[in-house]
């Protein structure tokens, strides 16, 4: 029961997480609502305003307000991250656990091709496959999912060959069950949690990496609001107006921290073997 | 020698609304000038040079023949005086006696001809060998003196001389290092090859020997900082002395710092909107008006690129020799813009793509999207495309896949003829907006004969009117250069083909 | 030991295969063409084509991978297609650059990481440990472009104490290497905090307090050895991931590495050097992974007979 209890006590880590992420859901489903202006709108008559009255966190280097860009910015940052996680989920997760579960020639086979992909040196792998398809939002997120891909693979694998040794499975296979019906009932269901907080560790990390992306030039086009498109180009301006680097690297500051906060907690709650932490 | 007479009065004026600095000190001997750059030498083989900044490298180390100064006219470089056949065939250059490249090999007409014969050759693989495609032979007459016959009288061949491609190496080292040669050059310049770290700093000596005045200063090392915003922190910590290609939004911090002074000079380079004449709906003269009322050149100069550049309707900058005077950029005018959309069929509006480079020019990318959003106003929906330059060439090479492009032209030469060339004649190289007039080819066709300079001057002007009536593409802007250097750098030079030389600085 | 390595080394050989080709295929697949590139825009078509047969793209895919091979495997990376110059030349400055900050931004990352973690471990479910666990999770959700510039912005433009850009002395790597250092710091920090605390709790190590032993004593002499583990994995990692992730850090600092140099040979489509650079990265993980797995065996006998 103390256990328990601590536990719980622990997940409240996941709290203000949870409040930070929200309040940027609600700002990126809101966005067009919220937002005082168009943010493609520009205004060469008013370039890199102060924040102020008008412009309540100033106007970028084509008179844009910045208030707007970073409101729409969020629902294109919590959307890299979540099509990015989920399209590597997708692809991932089976690949894994069929490694794990067949095992033999197939686990090897498949290991072999996650590793090559583990083996290029990190944003490289993403910067290649953007290139290939052509820079754009859509890509960088496809590149990014790419590149998490062999990760959830690997978990995949990883938490099937745990679960596939305990003596229920082998219960279930004397009983007939087909190897599809016991993946789908017993296997999966069993490496749900460790994914889920990956997946929550991972949203984070796309987003910073689509944003690396974005500030390299290869990710976003312009006019986008993307956070890291917006902080790229504002490092050009910084000595006579840093807000335009502030405050997309703040937003994208802020954001990131609720869901590593969220992914925290989440993992205290959800693993039930990290007792104690 | 290039005058500098234009150049130094403005150097001299900017100094004086900037600092109370004494203009009139004399010049110093010795010291290293750091000169910050966007991207590194690719070569410093004159034959394979593509870019400008390579160019300016190379130009340190070599010489050409002839040069453009600044008023177009061609002055003497390592050919001291020249003079054609009455044919118009035969072009005879005397050469400067005396001068030895950095090896010592004695430079003559003999190194004349085995420069130009080695970029004629297809095995050197020279990407810039059409150069060179005018001359069908070259002769040695005597030491001194070199004959270079063209197959058809080519009025514009001295300023085709002057292009940095067609610079002197010396023959020995060619001979001997081969491809190595890009690695260790040998030319006649007053700079001399010291040490290069590729990606990371080029570091040029003084020529000792050189023909010429001597250069002030000891050394001029190439600096590699990729990031526009930090060169200009760089400069204005002082850690390097000069740097290129201001973003022009900086231009009131540098003005406000007491030792560090902005150089502004004309450019030879248009930026313009291409519009494929070839593709729906820009093969309608209307459209391609519309869209020309639609730009607003002057707010794009004053909002995006701080004042910095000049606005015109023609497509050739007005700071080469022979471009038209007097052609107005068309209107601003957005109702006017939709009225012509309407005519032609339109009246709803019009989605298309339009393509940007990005870092390729200064504010390109931010000029393609303040275009794209005056293009919005009448009605004109362009999704902006920028890929990176590698995708971007691919695609115009494909010459129906991009119905609207911004895109930057230069003259290597200072000659309108290889300009026109290249990106108004039919199937020109460059052409990639697709225009095709007869008569304009015909014209073209004829001036590059015509070697009385006020008859080609009137046939030139004709070209550029009928261009600015077709308005194949609109002109958004002409590029100023700006270079920014602390104030204790004395005596740069700056050419309107956007080559910089230190041979004549230095610093206090 | 040297079968264990061996073994492994062979293991890694057909990744490694697969990685060459799948760098060669995947640079084919980007759109333009390299010969037009260089010549420019301006060349004629025929110049374009002179071009193209010195530089050997005139060739079939299969010959041109052929043809790498073979030249690979006689040390030979041929010639940058940009610049002419040998590819090994180009790539081998830039490599030492970035592994010479790589390695700097993991020492000090190992240090902070280990010396937080420890603090956080033996202070475990204090508000300490509390604080710790925020400052991390903000170490790790900094992006590195906003924390090198406002680094560089303050130290450098403000105070003026550091350079720029570069990597001429040793002021210009303290910038990028803390950038690269926090968040590793932070991962390890965390890393090394809950893997102590479990061993911590084991038996073993409650039969040592319970001889009255004193708290730190107790981790020095027996935990560590024993957490050391997982955060070697993640040390591994990490300097695996700064090798090639720091590409966003060195465009900030214009440190010149081999990251950056990649993405600009894959924008001017200069495939030899992305070929060698890429593969000279991933024999690196190769080596680095061994390395790990050898630190294993030396602290876990256990695993040697596997």
């Amino acid at each position: 029961m103390r256990r328990r209890w601590r536990e719980l006590r622990r997940a409240r880590l996941a709290l203000p997480g949870a409040a930070v992420v929200c309040a940027f859901a609600v700002a990126a489903l809101l966005a067009p609502w919220l937002a005082p202006d168009d943010p493609t709108r520009s205004n060469l008559a008013n370039v890199l305003a102060r924040p102020g009255a008008a412009h309540l966190l100033g106007t970028d280097e084509l008179g844009r307000d910045v208030f707007s860009r970073i409101v729409h910015g969020a629902r294109l940052s919590m959307l890299e991250g979540l099509f990015a996680v989920a399209l590597a989920v997708t692809l991932g997760v089976p690949l894994g656990l069929a490694a794990g579960y067949a095992g033999g020639a197939a686990d090897t086979v498949i290991m072999r091709c996650v590793d090559v992909l583990l083996a290029f040196p990190g944003v490289l792998l993403a910067v290649a496959v953007v290139s290939i398809l052509g820079p754009g939002l859509w890509n960088a997120m496809v590149a990014v999912a790419i590149y998490t891909v062999p990760i959830f693979a690997r978990l995949a694998r990883g938490s099937t060959l745990v679960v596939k040794r305990e003596v229920y499975i082998e219960g279930c296979r004397a009983l007939g069950m087909s190897d599809l019906r016991i993946v789908g009932r017993h296997v999966l269901p069993n490496i749900a949690a460790p994914l889920l907080v990956m997946s929550a560790l991972r949203v984070a990390v796309a987003i910073l990496t689509a944003a690396s992306l974005s500030f390299l030039g290869l990710g976003a086009q312009p006019p986008t609001p993307e956070w890291g498109a917006m902080l790229s180009n504002g490092r050009n301006y910084v000595l006579i107006a840093p807000h335009l680097v502030i405050f997309p690297g703040l937003a994208i500051l802020l954001l990131v921290l609720g869901l590593n906060l969220l992914q925290e907690g989440l993992r205290l709650a959800l693993d039930p073997r990290l007792t104690e932490r | 020698m290039r005058t500098r007479l234009a150049w130094t009065v403005a150097f001299a004026l900017a100094s004086l609304a900037v600092a109370p600095v004494s203009a009139a000190s004399a010049p110093k001997a010795g010291g290293t000038l750091v000169y910050a750059t966007g991207t590194d030498a690719l070569t410093l083989d004159p034959q394979f040079v593509t870019d400008v900044p390579t160019a300016r490298a190379v130009m340190h180390i070599h010489e050409t023949l002839v040069y453009m100064d600044d008023e177009g006219k061609i002055a003497p470089g390592l050919a001291e005086a020249w003079s054609v056949s009455a044919d118009k065939l035969t072009w005879t250059l005397k050469l400067k006696k005396g001068v030895r490249f950095h090896d010592g090999t004695p430079f003559n007409a003999q190194s004349v001809k085995q420069t130009l014969d080695r970029i004629l050759n297809p095995a050197t693989g020279s990407p810039r060998r059409s150069t060179a495609e005018a001359i069908q032979q070259s002769r040695v007459v005597d030491e001194h003196t070199v004959a270079l016959t063209t197959g058809k009288p080519f009025a514009p061949f001295l300023a085709q001389l002057t292009a940095y491609n067609l610079a002197m190496l010396s023959p020995t080292a060619a001979d001997k290092l081969g491809k190595d040669y890009a690695t260790k050059p040998v030319g006649t310049g007053p700079f001399m090859l010291e040490s290069w770290k590729p990606g990371d700093r080029l570091v040029l000596a003084r020529n000792p020997s050189y023909w010429g005045p001597k250069p002030w200063l000891d050394r001029v090392e190439f600096r590699v900082v990729p990031e526009d915003g930090t060169r200009v922190l760089q400069l204005l910590a002082g850690e390097v002395d000069v740097i290129a290609s201001v973003p022009p939004i900086m231009l009131k911090r540098l003005a406000g710092a007491a030792d560090v002074r902005v150089l502004r000079a004309p450019g030879y380079r248009t930026v313009y909107v291409g519009l494929n004449n070839k593709v729906k709906p820009f093969d309608d003269l209307r459209v391609r008006r519309a869209v020309a009322h639609a730009v607003n050149p002057q707010a794009i100069v004053q909002g995006v690129l701080g004042g910095v550049g000049a606005v015109g309707g023609g497509l050739e900058s007005p700071a080469i020799g022979g471009a038209a005077k007097g052609l107005a950029p068309y209107r601003h005018d957005p109702t006017l813009s939709k009225k012509l959309l309407a005519e032609a069929g339109h009246a709803g509006g019009l989605k298309t793509k339009l393509y940007v480079p990005t870092g390729r020019y200064l504010m390109d990318r931010q000029v393609g999207e303040a275009v794209q959003a005056q293009l919005k106003e009448v009605g004109i929906t362009a999704e902006i495309v920028a890929p990176d330059w590698g995708a971007l060439t691919a695609a115009l090479n494909k010459l129906t896949e991009i119905p609207m492009f911004l895109m930057g032209k230069g003259s290597p030469t200072g000659d309108l003829d290889l300009t026109l060339t290249l990106v108004t004649q039919t199937g020109g190289r460059m052409n990639h907006f697709n225009y095709s007039n007869a008569e304009v080819d015909r014209l073209i066709a004829l001036q590059r004969q015509t070697t009385d300079a006020a008859e080609r001057q009137q046939i030139l002007r004709r070209i550029q009117e009928k261009l600015y009536e077709e308005v194949p593409a609109v002109v958004v802007f002409y590029e100023e250069q700006i270079y920014g250097g602390r104030a204790s750098v004395q005596g740069i030079e700056v050419h309107p083909n956007e080559s910089v030389s230190f041979a004549r600085a230095w610093k206090q | 030991m040297i079968p264990f390595a061996l073994r492994r080394l062979l293991q890694a050989a057909p990744v490694l295969a697969g990685v060459s080709l799948a760098v060669f295929f995947m640079i084919h697949l980007i759109p333009g063409d390299p010969a037009r590139l260089y010549a420019g825009l301006e060349a004629s078509r025929e110049d374009v084509e002179n071009v193209r047969r010195a530089l050997g793209l005139d060739e079939a895919l299969p010959v041109q991978y052929g043809r790498f091979l073979g030249r690979f495997v006689t040390g030979d990376l041929g010639r940058s297609l940009k610049t002419g110059r040998p590819v090994g030349e180009e790539i081998a400055a830039r490599y030492a650059s970035t592994a010479f900050l790589a390695v700097l931004a993991i020492a000090s990352a190992i240090a902070l990481g280990a010396a937080t973690g420890v603090v956080a471990a033996v202070w475990r479910r204090t508000a300490v440990d509390h604080a710790a666990l925020l400052v991390s999770l903000l170490g790790l959700s900094l992006p590195p472009f906003f924390l090198g510039l406002v680094l560089m912005l303050f130290f450098s433009v403000q105070l003026g104490w550091l350079p720029l850009a570069g990597n001429a002395t040793w002021r210009h790597a303290v910038l990028p290497a803390v950038t690269l250092a926090l968040p590793a710091a932070a991962v390890i920090s965390r890393m090394v905090r809950g893997s102590l605390v479990e061993v911590m709790e084991q038996d073993y190590i409650r039969t040592a307090r319970a001889k009255g032993l004193t708290e730190w004593v107790v981790v020095n002499a027996h935990a560590v050895r024993n957490a050391l583990i997982p955060v070697v994995t993640v040390v591994g990692l990490q300097l695996g991931y700064l090798l090639g992730g720091a590409v966003v850090t060195e465009t900030v600092f214009s440190w010149p590495g081999i990251g950056r140099l990649i993405v600009q040979a894959i924008a001017a489509r200069d495939f030899p050097v992305v070929q060698a650079a890429v593969l000279l990265l991933a024999v690196t993980f190769v080596g680095i992974n061994l390395l790990t797995d050898m630190l294993y065996a030396v602290l876990d006998p256990r695993i040697r007979l596997e």
